[in-house]
């Protein structure tokens, strides 16, 4: 193994125990994955399989039934490691704040100058395109906008590793290519590493140097590809004739875990 | 945003408006002594204010929905708080606030009264009664339905558990917290005035109980329309509060 492994998932398994009535659910088995550093690393698999809960097991918020999880050379267990940066699936801003004050709000009560704070949430504020929107409420912004405030109060705080849990679920088809753009120019000017976690095929095709395909419950990779793009790519790429290479490979494989995960969830309602 | 302030206003008067002319209406339906017309009711509030006891009344009412208001605000808080924050404890003792809130407050009136006699304890510990439980009950669920996904970004943005209290939690609880208020104060006030009415020889509820007793139908009006604007107004005021916050 490399030395410059910014992330190692080990054999990482995990059940939600029985709660009120309802049986235990085994969301993830055998998850073993590793990403270097500065790498651009894309999860996709079928809806319910477990990604969001792999995403909380990185981050250090879950602790896992089995496995482990290496983070720059150190054990995650029970709390987010410095340097870690997550966007979640759900609108995270925090309504009784501007998007200013959104943006600060993890630097500020750090030991950091007023100036500085001003500087970092103000360049994080631009880079989103928000500068118009600073003092908005994030009520008066559409949900596309609200996932980019909670990319800038993610990015205002420099991670190393920044976690994406399918933040532009939400957005329309020209939205999604455009905010993919920004994640790259993101991804080259940190020089971070990116977990994007998606269950769109063209996203992932277009944003990732490797993209991890996940089975059905209980989630494991059946299959990464490698998508062989320039560093410098853009949303362009759809044009390419590779694109539809990769695209048609990761659907020959993500199509008979869906139909899995579907197939489980009919039987499973019929059987109630 | 001058203009929908003014139209709420306009409502709000033609509102009162309405009011004023069915009362009058009925007023001359059922006679005035049985229901004093509103003109006739307002000169009676002004020699009912000039009455040189009603500021001791006054005055005894006022100190003890003051001590009731704060005792169920901070209280009610406080267990909400505790009810809302380590959920075992809330299991447990939440549901006796719904018993109280559910169960009519007349049938624990004989136990305050022999827990805290005739006089002022009794009337604050009316006004309590009434008006913490409410509090209580709103805190502990606004804590309880925090989005699961704050707590998850409380811990990726490292928040220490002071930090997540004051910059995250009250923040995020806040709005339903002031509506909570707005029960309390509405609340409180009702269980001073019954307390005075059956557990008190002195404030505007024992006067209001005096005056039943005497027909004394005026008096009687008098009184429950200065109640109802002062709770009206006391409202308003906090709705007020709560809408500046949201702009
Ligand atoms: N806290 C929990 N308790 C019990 N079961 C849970 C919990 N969280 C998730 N699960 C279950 O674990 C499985 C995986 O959930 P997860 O949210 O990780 O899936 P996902 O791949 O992110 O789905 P989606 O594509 O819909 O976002 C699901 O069956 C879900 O019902
Ligand atoms: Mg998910």
């Amino acid at each position: 193994m490399g030395n410059d492994a910014a992330l190692l998932v080990e054999s990482v398994g995990h059940v939600f125990p029985a709660i009120q009535g309802r049986g235990s659910v085994r969301a993830l088995t055998e998850v073993t994955m590793r990403i270097d550093s500065g790498e651009f690393f894309a999860v996709i698999g079928p809806s319910g399989c477990g990604k969001s809960t792999l995403l909380d097991i990185i981050a250090g918020l879950i602790v896992p039934s089995e496995g482990r999880v290496i983070f720059e050379g150190k054990l995650v267990g029970g709390t987010v490691p410095e340097g870690l940066g997550v966007v979640f699936q759900e609108d995270a801003s925090f309504p009784w704040l501007s998007v200013w004050d959104n943006v600060a709000f993890g630097l500020r009560g750090r030991k950091l100058g007023a100036a500085e704070i001003r500087r970092r949430v103000g360049d994080a504020v631009d880079f989103m395109g928000l500068s118009e929107f600073a003092g908005h409420r994030p009520s008066q912004l559409s949900g596309g906008m609200r996932q980019r405030v909670c990319l800038a109060r993610t990015l205002v705080l420099r991670p190393r590793l920044i976690l994406l849990d399918e933040p532009f679920a939400a957005l329309d088809q020209q939205t999604r290519l455009l905010m993919g753009d920004e994640v790259l120019r993101l991804w080259r000017q940190t020089s971070a590493t990116v977990l994007l976690i998606t269950h769109s095929l063209d996203e992932a095709a277009m944003l990732a140097d490797r993209i991890g395909v996940m089975s059905s419950r209980p989630g494991h990779f059946v299959e990464t590809v490698m998508t062989g793009w320039h560093r410098t790519r853009d949303s362009r790429v759809i044009s390419d004739p590779r694109f539809g290479d990769i695209t048609s490979r990761l659907w020959s494989k993500l199509r008979q875990e869906s139909l899995r995960a579907m197939g489980r969830a009919a039987t499973s309602s019929a059987a109630d | 945003m001058s203009s929908p302030t003014l139209a709420s206003w306009r409502d709000t008067g033609f509102v009162i408006l309405i009011g004023l002319v069915i009362w009058q209406l009925v007023s001359m339906a059922v006679g005035a002594h049985t229901l004093p017309p509103p003109l006739a009711t307002a000169k009676h509030i002004f020699v009912l204010v000039m009455r040189p006891s009603f500021d001791r009344d006054l005055a005894n009412t006022a100190a003890a929905y003051a001590v009731a208001l704060a005792i169920g605000m901070t209280g009610g808080l406080a267990l909400g708080v505790l009810f809302g924050g380590w959920r075992f404890i809330g299991q447990s003792f939440e549901p006796l606030m719904h018993l109280l809130v559910a169960t009519p407050k007349v049938t624990l009136y004989p136990v305050i009264l022999l827990l805290f006699g005739l006089g002022d304890a009794a009337k604050i510990a009316f006004g309590v009664l009434h008006g913490l439980p409410p509090v209580a009950i709103i805190t502990a669920a606004a804590i309880g339905n925090l989005k699961p996904v704050y707590r998850k970004s409380a811990r990726t943005l490292r928040l220490k558990p002071s930090e997540f209290a004051w910059r995250l939690l009250i923040p995020a609880v806040i709005p339903e917290v002031l509506g909570a208020f707005r029960i309390c104060f509405a609340q409180a006030l009702l269980g001073v005035l019954v307390g005075e009415m059956f557990a008190s020889t002195n404030g505007i509820g024992h006067l209001l109980m005096a005056s039943i007793g005497v027909d004394d139908n005026p008096t009687i009006l008098a009184i429950v329309v200065l109640v109802f604007l002062f709770a009206g107004c006391g409202s308003v005021a906090l709705l007020a509060v709560t809408a500046r916050r949201k702009s």
